[in-house]
Order: structure tokens, then sequence, then C-alpha cells
């Protein structure tokens, strides 16, 4: 389960080196949109290339977005979703 | 006939309720639940406060706070005392704050615990004395001694009123609040909205959705958005409950919807689009919600489809309407056998005028449009208001008379919609620069304003892009020709000057910026090579 995390959360960290540049400062439970590190619209992207990049489908339906706009949110619950 | 005069505040439904229902839940903010009592009593200190320290006879006073006790009581304290209330937004650049305090002049602000990191980078602009009242925080001596100018009032300040609260007197064509808009000119327009205006709103939706006590209403929109209006006073109107949602979970809240079974939704499609993509709109979801509303942008029929789905015993229902008109001034309720046919372009139609308001098309000339013809939409009416605040130019061509109808005067939205024969409205866009990104009205003539400024260019352009589902997401820069300034400093000063929606996501450097045949820089032109896929 480790891996998959360490996995997954290196795949976030490229995508949003991407897209925002730097991000050496990234704290593992500031939310990403509140703190201005991506956008709404940028955060539903970076979702979408998850999803592709691991074939997963995450369930968001009984979730708060306070639960996974966080990158310790975010790594959690994908890599719940890939170890399914 | 006898005209007598209307002297109803807009609060008046709400402090009925205080008096015969006390007990009843009024809001729900931060995990905490507040009676009409409880939220009665510290809007009611508030209100003596500013009846104790204001001695100017300026008729608002402004509410900087956000998704808290004090930002609800603070509204309601105000208009307690008399007074018309200014939204103020803690997102907002400092600067635009500012500028809304100085062209609504008010003398008294209330602060909520919240805002006070914003409070201390407003006050080293603001030079002429106020009386900040700051019901939910305790003494700060860094204030007082930097910055004496002003008076403070702080929790342990605050009067503990025990009689009941009174009406206040007001002339219903007195200010209840006072919006800024985005304006052409790089300045935010004030649009000041009456106690009559707004009671003919609340009175007509009350009836129309039957609201009752046993409702719990949605609170998605910031108070510097109208629709928030909508949120607060239908709801207290009719003694029923305000769950205020926390910022983080507005973007997707399929959980905050079941967890505080809420029976009235409303808020910007966007969060539908969210939610959708999130897979938030499974069947049957939403079996509490009975009325869900969507404002502030084209609404996708795929959208409501899927939410018709998602909230089975829900009336879903498109509103459209401008700030000027109040709220929302017209609705299409989504059918799903007959709504498709009639959508155009996959958008659902603004739909039919509220009873007692009226519309006309006209055309460029304005006269009335031929039936069937595209026009520009003009509204009249009680809820229609009078004009910007000091701005009589703008206010001369915006509301108009259109000599074939009449006296009445017309205000008109800039949109372009067609009618058909049963009297409903199809959106076809607008005649002018204005979007809609995430609901908010933005003139892109501001952004090229701000990109100017910063760039030292006047080849600068801005375009609303990427559109999603009909929707702008957001907004993206073009800068010409041969140019030094640098990419960093330009998204700093639009930063500093702009709400965060309407900066430019992405600026592009371009030789030159494609011109119409009129020699006029060419937004649409721009658009197609963003569509041909310049972006990367």
């Amino acid at each position: 389960m480790e891996d998959i995390k360490q996995k997954v959360k290196d795949f976030i960290l490229s995508e949003l080196r991407k897209r925002v540049g730097d991000i050496e400062n990234i704290n593992m439970e500031e939310n990403f949109i509140e703190s201005g590190v991506i956008d709404s619209f940028g955060f539903l992207e970076l979702l979408m290339s998850i999803e592709q990049e691991f074939n997963i489908h995450i369930n968001f339906a009984e979730l708060d977005p306070s639960e996974f706009t966080t990158l310790e949110g975010l790594v959690f619950h994908c890599g719940k979703a890939i170890a399914l | 006939m006898t005209i007598t005069k209307s002297t109803k505040s807009i609060v008046s439904g709400f402090l009925k309720a205080v008096g015969e229902f006390p007990d009843r839940p009024a809001l729900e903010v931060d995990d905490q639940t507040y009676t009409y009592q409880q939220l009665g009593k510290r809007a009611q200190d508030i209100a003596a406060s500013i009846k104790a320290y204001e001695l100017t006879a300026n008729s608002l006073a402004g509410v900087l706070g956000y998704r808290s006790f004090s930002a609800y009581a603070g509204v309601l304290g105000v208009l307690i005392s008399g007074k018309g209330y200014v939204p103020l937004n803690p997102e907002f650049p400092t600067e635009r704050t500012f500028r809304m305090i100085s062209l609504s002049k008010v003398n008294v602000l209330i602060v909520g615990n919240e805002c006070l990191k914003e409070l201390k980078n407003l006050l080293p602009l603001i030079k002429q004395s106020l009386t900040i009242i700051l019901p939910d925080t305790e003494a700060q001596e860094d204030l007082v001694k930097n910055y004496p100018v002003h008076r403070y009032i702080f929790s342990s300040d605050m009067p503990d009123h025990q009689d009941p609260v009174k009406e206040p007197e007001v002339d219903g064509e007195g200010t209840a609040y006072l919006l800024f808009t985005s304006g052409s000119t790089g300045i935010p327009k004030g649009v000041p909205v009456s106690h009559n205006n707004v009671i003919s709103y609340v009175e007509y939706i009350c009836d129309r959705y039957d609201v009752n006590e046993h409702d719990r209403f949605s609170q998605t929109f910031d108070m510097t958005f109208d629709l928030s209006v909508h949120d607060m006073f239908v709801c207290w109107q009719r003694e029923a409950c305000l769950c205020s949602i926390p910022q983080k979970s507005v973007m997707a809240p399929a959980k905050f919807i079941n967890e505080k079974k809420l029976t009235m939704w409303f808020s910007v499609p966007s969060v539908a689009m969210f939610m959708s993509k999130f897979r938030m709109l499974n069947p049957g979801v939403y079996p509490t919600l009975r009325c869900s509303l969507f404002c502030g942008e084209p609404f996708s029929s795929v959208l409501a489809a899927q939410w018709q789905e998602a909230a089975p015993n829900s009336v879903v229902e498109n509103l459209y309407g401008p700030t000027e008109a109040t709220i929302a001034i017209s609705y299409h309720t989504w059918d799903s056998n007959s709504t498709p046919e009639k959508c155009t372009n996959g958008i659902v139609p603004i739909g039919t005028i509220f009873d007692g308001q009226k519309c006309r098309l006209i055309d460029k000339q304005h006269n009335v449009a031929a039936t069937g013809q595209p026009g520009e939409l003009c509204l009249s009416g009680s809820q229609v208001t009078k004009g910007y605040l000091n701005n009589p130019e703008k206010t001369r061509s915006q509301y108009i008379k259109i000599p074939s109808v009449g006296e009445n005067t017309w205000y008109r939205t800039g949109d372009l919609v067609k009618q058909d024969e049963d009297g409903c409205l199809y959106y076809l866009g607008r005649i002018d620069n204005q979007v809609q990104i995430l609901g908010h009205r933005v003139e892109l003539q501001e952004v090229d304003h701000a990109l100017r400024k910063a760039s030292g260019t006047e080849m600068a352009l801005s375009v609303a892009w990427p559109i999603k589902d009909g929707m702008a997401a957001g907004v993206v820069g073009f800068i010409g020709g041969q140019n030094n300034a640098e990419e960093a400093q330009i998204f700093e000063y639009c930063r500093s000057e702009l709400p965060e929606y309407m900066v430019p996501r992405k600026l592009y450097f371009i030789k030159d910026i494609p011109l119409n045949s009129n020699g006029k820089m060419d937004r649409l032109q721009l658009k197609e090579m963003l569509d041909k896929g310049m972006s990367a």
C-alpha cells in the first residue's frame, strides 16, 4: 500500500509541477484550492489525469471536498481506489 | 386612490420570526446552530452599537465578514439600525475593497473575527475616521495604537440589549443593500437595491415555492453576489433555517446536502458541473431536496437532466436576472419531456418573466423588435432598480424610455434574447463584452484595462477561455508587440487589482494582436486561435 501511495504522490507532484511550476513548499495537509496552489478547474483536470494514469474511478459521492483536496487526502483516496 | 408610502424593511420578516418563533433554528454555520432569538439578539446588539456611535446621516454601513455568525448578524444588525448594507469580501484584493468603501462612503464597518487580517490590510489605506464594530473580537491593542483615527467597538464593549427588537423605520425606496459589479472602465459600478425591490422579489418567491418553516436552505453564494440575498431573506421571511456551506465544500457539496437534509438548493450551474464530474449526481442521491434553483450563468440541459435524476423529489428551475433587476426575474421549470426540445445550443431557456414584472425586446435603434426576432432584453417593474451609484452617465445609457411603450423606465440588460409565442425567453449571448465566469459578471474591458496598465502597452486584450459546457471557466490574456513586461509582474498586478476569477489564468505574448475590419483589436479572432489549439 505504501508503494502505491508513493507512486500516486509522485505522479500528483509531477502533474502539479507541469501545471503550476515550483511546488517545493507544498504541505501535505494544506488545501490545494484554498491555498491557491491550483483552482477548482485545475483540480478537476488533475483528477482526470490521475484517474486515467492509474485506470481508476474514485467514488467522491460520500466525501466532502475537504477530504480530498489536500495532497494527503488525495493520495489516500487514490491509493484506496487502486488497491481495490 | 391614496398612495401610502411603504415603510417596510427587508428585515421585517426576520424580526417577526424572532418575536413569534424565538426557538426555531435560523442559521447553521461553522457547525453551530443559532435560533432566531440568538441571531436576533446579536443583530440587535450590533444595531444598538451602530446607533450609539454613528452620528452621521450616511444611510449605509459595510459588512466585512465571511460565512460566519458575525457576517449574518452584521447584515441583520445594519438593517435593524435602519441602514442599508454594503457587503465586503475578504477574498477580494484589498485595493478593490478599499475602493468599495470609498465609493459607498460608509462610516461604519462590521468586521467578523475571520476577517481581522483583511481589516489590518485595509486600515493603512483608510484616511477618514470610521466606527469599526468587531462583535466577536477581543480588544486588540495594536489596532488602537497603530490606527488611532478610528473608533473600535470590541466584543467586551458591545451593548447588551434586553428590550424587544423594534422594527426600523425605513423609506421603502431607500437602499437595502449596495452591490458592486464589474465596470468596463476599471472602476466597479455600484448598484443600490431598495427595500421595495427586494420585498417584491421575496414575496413572489415565497409564494411561488411555498416556502415554509420546515425548509432548510443552502447558502452557497458569497455576500458580494446578490443571489445570497435570496438565501438569507427568502429563508428568514418564512421562519426557515439557513445552512451556510463552508467555502472548501462549495465546489462539490454532496455530503453537505445530505448531512444537513437540505430541502432548498440554490447555486450557480458550475457547482452542478463539478458534482457531475465527481460522479455526485447519481440517480436518487438527494431525496430531501424539494426545490433546486440555478442562476448566474447558462444552464446546460445535460446537467439539468442529471440533477433532476439525482433529486427526484425536487422541482429544478433555471432562474435568470441581472443585479439591476434584483436577484432574478425569470424562470424556466425543467421538464424532462418538453424542455430538451426547447434548448438552444444545449442551454435551458431563461423562460418566463415573473408575474408583475415586464419585459420588451429592442433593436439597435431602441425600437421594439419584431415578434420572433432577436433583441436586447429590457426589464421594467417593481424589481427593477433606479440607476447606478453616482454615475448619471451610465444610468442614462442603461435605464431608458422606449417611446412606443409609454412612460416606464426600462433597464437594458445587454443580453441578446429571443422570445417565442408563449412568452418563453431564450438567451443568445451578450451584445457587449460581458461574460459570466463561475457565475460572476465580468466586463472583459476591466481585465483589458488591468493588462494594459500592467504591461504598459495598449496592445493587450482578454478572452473568456476555456468554455466548458457552455460556461466560461476563466480568462486568458494576450499581450501584443515587442514587450518587455515580465509575465510574473503582470500576474502580480492583476492579482492586486482584480478578484481571483478575473485574473487571467494564462498570458500569451504574440507579435501582433489581430484586428477586425474596423481596425479594432479583435477578441473573436483570438478566441478562434485558442479554439484551434493554441493553448498548450
